[in-house]
């Protein structure tokens, strides 16, 4: 065990030594100034090792060997352990990074480095007040210097505006300091505790209290005395900016976690209102922010809020604070790796602009180190940040503290929003100029090491809250793994290791499931490993695509092994992100992606809100079988929950991201998206539903609203489906309508419902895959995806063509193909329950299905073709395979509607008493019957007959071009430009105009809209004059006094 | 005692209105030093005893009652410390104001505003 | 097996007796029409002339595989509309196959001929056959709507979707057809007929059939031929649709006669009587006053449990 007291004497003492030393020259000063740091980070280490592996003893060291008050005391024990190993790594990192900057500035720069880190591990270790507020000098002091240090004028700027606030705070904390010291006659912060003298209510007491939080609060960067912080962040070099924001901070936070218990119960709520508020509108501000090193400054500024309101709840609510260890812990440890890393790379790229940094894509190990520190900051598992978020949420439902679930959630949407926003341009920005960024290796070595760190952290979080089902859970991250060692060998390989790493987990989860699950695990990795073969035909494919395929694929089919509400969550944001990922590859897709990311993580925010408030009814439950139990909360949970879901069936009123989101994701990849995911948030439904049923809204019953969500849904999508231009956007919108039918069959809560779901679900997924792998070999044979730029391939394209026509029959519920078994299970069920308005609407929005459907295959297939794609050629073998084994299973289930709809049936009679009965293979409901199989003998028949028929009348028949007959003798000169495609039901348009206004659109522009400009306006106060600034820590006390003297 | 106290106060509040309404940075920081100062005064008045003698144990104390008789020596090194790092603060500062008018001549705060928002 | 081979003997009976039926229907009225106008029009038996004529055709041409198959689709659409449809109540020759689905087998199988048809024609590349089908699809989904609402009503006034069994709940007089027990979805119903039979105002299009734009002017011969024959079957089984449902069905070949022929003169009526509308104003105006009134038959229900 290393004496603690040996930190400040080796700093102090190198820090004497060095100029002296300066003489041996510059290699020796770096060896020398190297190894102290490398002491600290050694002894740190190796505290780390023995309290958590030895379960040692805390150290104490008294200085002269007294005892307190009359000695100071440091103390080193698992949570200092913790801090200052994360600290001196920081330093010596940060130290390396910062090499060539220190060089330049000359020995004094390394002094003062030497003197910060000092400062730092002070902060952490010292048990006197007194002892603590001179660490917190000379770190503020070594920090000042060190920003000023290259002279330039920001820097300066930025660095004066900070010594005026950190001189205030000095003089409130020593004002606090000394009064406390009166009052209880020591300056040990433990006796200080143990004397309770902050219970005392004399104001000079609580005065004393107000001015030492309020220094820590100032130092903590809380709005709206924060913004010398931003300045700073955004002036300085990166590197020094990464150990403020990390390093500095940190430690100050981990001296006010020290002296917390002496503040009282008010203080409690006063830190986690100011800090959640400074959460939100730190973020909120950053949403207009396009100067990176500021953007950070927003984040960190916001994280350290997210700290201070998590530190207050942990206090305020009184119980469980153990577990608030652990949040604090995970929460903390996340910002301090990933916003290190982040502000490093920032130093490296050396781009201003958010803009510029388009310029990181031909940099993949940058842009995927960025990645993954954003995804980090976004509480993306498997990271500690998610785990921390996870457990705050969780406590503050368990006890009733909801305004502050709604701050911290919205908050963290709006860091997602500028933080994607930010990774969006770096993948997907337009290129501005070709200087890349040339990282040295040194400086990839550190923010690789730190991008380790959080993973490695996350993945020790995650084992500890991952208590059941551990290896379920985080199967598909490690299946992902596997395929990263694939990356850079050819597709064939890649896909063969897909291939072969989803069938090991199909069969991992096999015995785990029975029914529902096994059904939808079936159609998530049957249909992914089909899916996984049609991306064969693009014979390129960037880094990263099959790792996060498959991680997409497993995590779905995770949700349906999911036990505890942890796993499923867990798994329904990897999925979120992992599809997040993928979207963005597109050529366009950056605002789409966008949309889609945060849609997607507002629904997965609410659900976790909608977890919390399960807790508050069930206080530790954690399985999704709990949800049974929410009794008279059980509207708001079910509402809350279902969110997520509903963004991702893309229902009305949530569909936003849907057709941008599909149209321009890559061809295969759209196929996926809307074959499978969006059959993710059916699961969810249907798992609402079994767990919760029906719950009510005040007296309204819920799965009325879903009913009519679904409906509104189905119609409006397929109006909107008929008007695109677009192949992808009109299957988009169709998508949206058919999964629509899908959502109203789960909210009929009966037996035919359930059935007509399920149906629907496996059907959808049989043509909507087979439509939209059709339509991707037709884009990669012809390079538009517009439909009036076609015309006439069925000549040049008939498999395509016969896939097509397939999958629009199938689609349209024409008899004797499966998609009439929806459509007869549907009616059926709307009708039985008594839905006779909605199966109207339902019925409507089928017959326009009709209209696209037609004009999807005309537009391209039939008509003139164009003259430059005379010579196209058949779509790619390898993409026309995977449809073909998607029309084996709908000519399969459309002659043996039995096959499928029986063990449906056994799967849904668990929930509901079967109304479906059978006569042989005809299918008898309450109202009606059908006979797939008979109807299907029947339609070949007569077919073969008039076929026949034909075949002998039309003997001498002469196959003709167009236009070799014409009519009123008119042959066009161009026949191409009289292909009847471009804007093809005008007539529709105009009768259903009033229809059409994009109302919802124009809410959601308004919600951004609207949420910007209060960013806008509230960064107004942050107006650059220090002056300001110091009149904004003035009003901070003003509003602190106002929130403490309360109570 | 309490009039030490009230004048440290007073000038804490007079380094505070200084702080917020003096443009020129110089005088900002004799603002600051001012109430520097005037915590100084606080602290030390905290710890005085009325009529105590100085905490050095010779002749003068009884040893044994010396806690009653002398003044709490704590502050008085508090204090010291204060004052040491308020020195280097301030000189710090001042340098930075140096530089910061070798590059824009200007010692008024309000010509510092190039980042805001 | 004899069951099955009997089915198929009846059923085609069935077929020959309904094609004729509907020639004739399309030849009386084309002569009623003639009348109304004061011409002296063709004779009632011009439809087989027509039909010989196409097949004995000396020149036929077509444009490919799918444009032959359309007509296919067209006439396999028809036949097999007819097959799922009761003809006569209590009758067990005109049963057809209607064991292998209810009401919404069939609503949804008139789709099949459209949908292939449709296809068909466009492979010609004319644009006038896009456009017809433009305005056929269109005007459909529009008439729809008040029919798909008054069979909802039916359906729930008589708590089942068997087309057997509301004709059987129809059966002892007039007081019990749909027609007096559920006027309102009898309303929306015949109105949505109007437009489904695609006969003046609503003859504006018409994908597969009628018009001087659109398929028929790209088929011909033995193509046309088919298309012809698909027209007599395809109206009377709509006719016999609308018969069984509001109109208390019929239980002798006599009685669907006539029940048939006026259900069809009412539109021939109505079409004699009014101008054509426009593809937008056809859609507008199903959209509004047969859509309320199905709206209100089915909120009826609705209300009533």
């Amino acid at each position: 065990m290393v004496n603690p007291i040996f930190i400040p004497v080796a700093a102090l003492g190198m820090a004497f030594l060095l100029p002296v030393l300066e003489r041996f020259g510059r290699k020796t000063v770096n060896v020398l100034f190297f190894l102290t740091l490398g002491f600290f980070t050694a002894a740190s280490l190796i505290w780390l090792n023995d309290f958590f592996m030895a379960n040692s003893p805390v150290l104490r060291v008294f200085t002269a060997g007294f005892k307190p008050p009359l000695s100071i005391n440091l103390q080193v024990g698992s949570q200092e352990a913790m801090l200052l190993a994360a600290i001196n790594v920081l330093s010596l990192a940060g130290a390396f990074y910062l090499l060539p900057h220190l060089n330049v500035t000359g020995l004094k720069a390394r002094v003062l480095f030497l003197l910060f880190t000092l400062g730092m591990n002070g902060l952490v270790m010292t048990r006197d007040i007194f002892n603590l507020f001179v660490f917190l000098e000379i770190t503020s002091i070594a920090s000042y210097a060190l920003i000023g240090m290259d002279v330039r004028l920001k820097s300066l700027t930025a660095g004066f505006k900070y010594m005026i606030a950190g001189s205030l705070a000095s003089i409130f904390l020593l004002f606090g300091i000394i009064l406390l010291y009166q009052a209880s006659g020591t300056l040990n912060i433990d006796g200080m505790i143990a004397s309770g003298v902050t219970l005392n209510d004399s104001p000079l007491i609580q005065g004393a209290a107000f001015m030492l939080f309020l220094s820590l609060f100032i130092e903590m960067k809380q709005f709206p005395a924060n913004g010398w912080a931003l300045d700073v962040y955004q002036a300085a070099h990166p590197g020094i900016s990464a150990m403020i924001s990390a390093g500095s901070s940190g430690a100050i936070f981990f001296a006010l976690y020290k002296i917390f218990p002496l503040a009282g119960e008010n203080w409690y709520l006063a830190a986690a209102i100011t800090g959640s508020t400074t959460f939100v509108i730190s973020n909120l501000i950053a949403l207009r922010q396009r100067q990176v090193t500021r953007l950070l400054g927003y984040s960190s500024v916001g994280q350290m809020g997210l700290l201070l309101a998590a530190l207050g709840f942990g206090f305020y609510v009184n119980r469980g604070r153990d577990n608030y260890a652990f949040i604090l812990a995970a929460l903390f440890f996340n910002h301090f790796f990933a916003k290190a890393g982040l502000y490093w790379i920032a130093g490296i790229v050396k781009k201003e602009r958010i803009e510029e940094w388009s310029a990181l894509r031909r940099n993949p190990v940058l842009l995927f180190l960025t990645g993954l520190f954003i995804l980090a900051l976004l509480g993306a598992p498997p990271f500690a940040g998610f785990w921390g978020k996870w457990a705050l949420i969780m406590n503050l439902g368990r006890e009733d503290t909801f305004w502050g679930v709604a701050l911290l959630l919205f908050g963290s949407l709006l860091e997602a929003a500028f933080l994607l926003r930010w990774f969006g341009l770096a993948m997907r920005g337009a290129t501005h100029d070709d200087i890349q960024p040339s990282p040295a290796v040194r400086e990839i070595f550190v923010t690789g090491l730190f991008a380790l760190i959080s993973l490695t952290l996350g993945a020790r979080f995650g084992y500890m809250r991952l208590t059941a089902d551990l290896w379920t859970y985080v199967f598909p991250l490690i299946l992902a793994a596997i395929l990263f060692l694939f990356e850079g060998f050819s597709v064939y390989l890649r896909v063969m290791a897909s291939l072969v790493v989803m069938l090991f987990f199909g069969f991992y989860l096999y015995p785990l499931e029975q029914g529902l699950a096994f059904y939808f695990s079936l159609i998530f990795i049957g249909g992914g490993l089909l899916m996984l073969l049609a991306t064969l035909y693009q014979p390129r494919r960037s880094a990263g695509y099959y790792p996060l395929l498959v991680l997409m694929f497993s995590s779905m089919a995770v949700l349906t092994a999911s036990k505890t509400q942890l796993g499923f969550f867990m798994n329904w944001e990897l999925m979120t992100f992992s599809s997040y990922l993928l979207i963005i590859r597109g050529k366009k897709s950056r605002k789409a992606a966008w949309l889609y990311a945060l849609f997607s993580l507002g629904g997965a925010l609410a659900m976790l809100a909608g977890f919390s408030v399960l807790q508050l009814i069930r206080p530790g439950a954690e399985l999704l079988a709990d949800l049974a139990y929410a009794g008279e909360y059980g509207g708001v949970i079910f509402t809350l929950i279902s969110m997520a879901f509903l963004v991702k069936v893309a229902a009305l009123g949530w569909h936003i991201w849907a057709p941008d989101a599909y149209a321009e994701a890559e061809d295969d990849l759209t196929a996926m998206l809307s074959a499978i995911l969006s059959k993710a948030g059916i699961w969810g439904l249907l798992l609402l539903a079994v767990f919760m049923g029906a719950p009510l809204w005040h007296s309204l019953s819920l799965n009325t609203v879903l009913g009519w969500l679904g409906t509104l849904t189905a119609f409006f999508a397929t109006l909107y489906a008929i008007f695109q231009e677009d192949a992808k956007r009109l299957l988009a919108w169709s998508s949206i309508g058919q999964v629509g039918y899908i959502v109203m069959g789960v909210a009929m809560m009966s037996h035919l419902g359930w059935l007509a779901a399920l149906w629907h679900t496996l059907n959808h997924f049989l043509f909507k895959g087979l439509l939209f792998l059709a339509i991707a070999g037709v884009i990669h044979r012809t390079g538009t995806r517009n439909m009036y730029e076609m015309g006439g391939l069925i000549k040049r394209m008939p498999f395509t063509f016969f896939s097509v026509m397939i999958g629009i029959i199938a689609l349209s519920g024409v008899p004797p193909l499966t998609g009439f078994g929806g459509k007869w299970l549907l009616y059926e069920a709307l009708i039985e329950k008594g839905w006779y308005l909605q199966a109207g609407v339902a019925f409507f929005a089928s017959t326009i299905a009709f209209l696209y459907c037609y004009r999807l295959i005309h537009a391209i297939f039939l008509g003139i073709p164009k003259p430059d794609q005379l010579q196209v050629r058949e779509a790619p073998f390898r993409i026309l395979f995977p449809q073909y084994i998607l029309i084996a299973f709908i000519f399969v289930f459309s002659l043996k509607p039995a096959w499928l709809l029986k063990p449906l049936s056994a799967m849904v009679a668990p929930y509901f008493t079967p109304t479906l009965g059978w006569q042989g293979d005809t299918a008898v409901s309450s109202l009606g019957y059908w006979n797939g199989t008979v109807m299907m003998i029947l339609v070949v028949f007569i077919f073969a007959l008039v076929l026949l028929n034909l075949l002998w009348m039309s003997r001498g028949s002469k196959k003709v071009k167009p236009f070799n007959i014409v009519y009123a003798a008119e042959k066009p000169d161009r026949p191409q430009t009289t292909h009847y495609a471009w804007h093809f039901f005008t007539p529709y348009q105009r009768a259903m105009r009033p229809l059409l206004k994009p109302l919802i659109r124009h809410f959601w522009q308004g919600v951004g809209e609207w949420t910007a400009t209060g960013g806008s306006v509230l960064r107004r106060i942050y107006n650059g004059n220090g002056q300001s600034y110091a009149m904004l820590i003035l009003l901070l006390a003003i509003i602190l006094f106002a929130l403490t003297a309360g109570a | 005692m309490k009039l030490v106290m009230v004048l440290g106060a007073a000038l804490m509040l007079i380094g505070f209105w200084g702080l917020i309404t003096r443009r020129n940075m110089i005088k900002m920081i004799l603002s600051l030093a001012i109430a520097e100062t005037g915590l100084q005064l606080i602290m030390i008045a905290v710890g005085y005893i009325n009529g105590g003698t100085a905490p050095i144990l010779d002749s003068a104390v009884d040893k044994l009652s010396a806690v009653q008789q002398v003044v709490d020596p704590v502050p008085q090194a508090l204090v010291l410390t204060a004052i040491v790092i308020g020195v280097a603060v301030n000189a710090l500062m001042l340098t930075f104001i140096i530089r910061l008018y070798q590059k824009k001549h200007s010692l008024n705060i309000s010509d510092y505003k190039d980042m805001k928002w | 097996m004899d069951g099955i081979v009997l089915k198929v003997v009846y059923a085609i009976l069935s077929l020959i007796l309904i094609f004729n039926y509907g020639m004739l229907v399309i030849g009386v009225t084309a002569k009623i029409v003639a009348r109304a106008h004061g011409r002296i029009g063709p004779p009632f038996y011009q439809p087989y002339i027509d039909l010989l004529k196409s097949i004995s055709m000396r020149t036929s041409v077509h444009h490919g595989v799918m444009f032959w198959l359309g007509p296919v689709f067209r006439l396999t659409g028809g036949i097999g509309l007819y097959m799922l449809i009761p003809a006569v109540y209590g009758s067990e020759w005109l049963q057809n196959f209607s064991f292998s689905g209810d009401l919404i087998l069939v609503i949804y199988f008139i789709f099949f001929g459209m949908l292939g048809m449709a296809l068909g024609a466009g492979e010609s590349g004319h644009p006038f056959s896009a456009m017809g089908i433009m305005r056929g699809l269109a005007h459909t989904t529009a008439s729809e709507v008040p029919f798909a609402l008054a069979i909802i009503a039916v359906a729930a006034q008589y708590h089942t979707l068997s087309i057997s069994d509301i004709v059987a709940a129809q059966q002892g007089g007039i007081g019990h057809w749909t027609l007096m027990t559920n006027p309102l979805a009898t309303l929306a119903g015949m109105l949505a007929y109007l437009g489904m039979m695609m006969h003046s105002p609503f003859d504006l299009h018409m994908a597969p059939q009628e018009i001087p734009v659109g398929p028929v002017t790209e088929y011909n011969s033995s193509y046309l031929a088919l298309m012809q024959s698909n027209r007599s079957i395809f109206a009377s089984a709509k006719l016999i649709l609308f018969m069984n449902l509001f109109f208390g069905g019929a239980t002798s070949i006599p009685e669907m006669v006539v029940k048939t022929f006026l259900i069809f003169f009412f539109c021939v009526f109505v079409g004699v009587v009014f101008p054509r509308f426009r593809v937008e104003q056809s859609v507008r105006w199903f959209l509004k006053l047969p859509t309320m009134i199905g709206v209100l038959a089915v909120v009826i229900y609705t209300v009533h449990g």
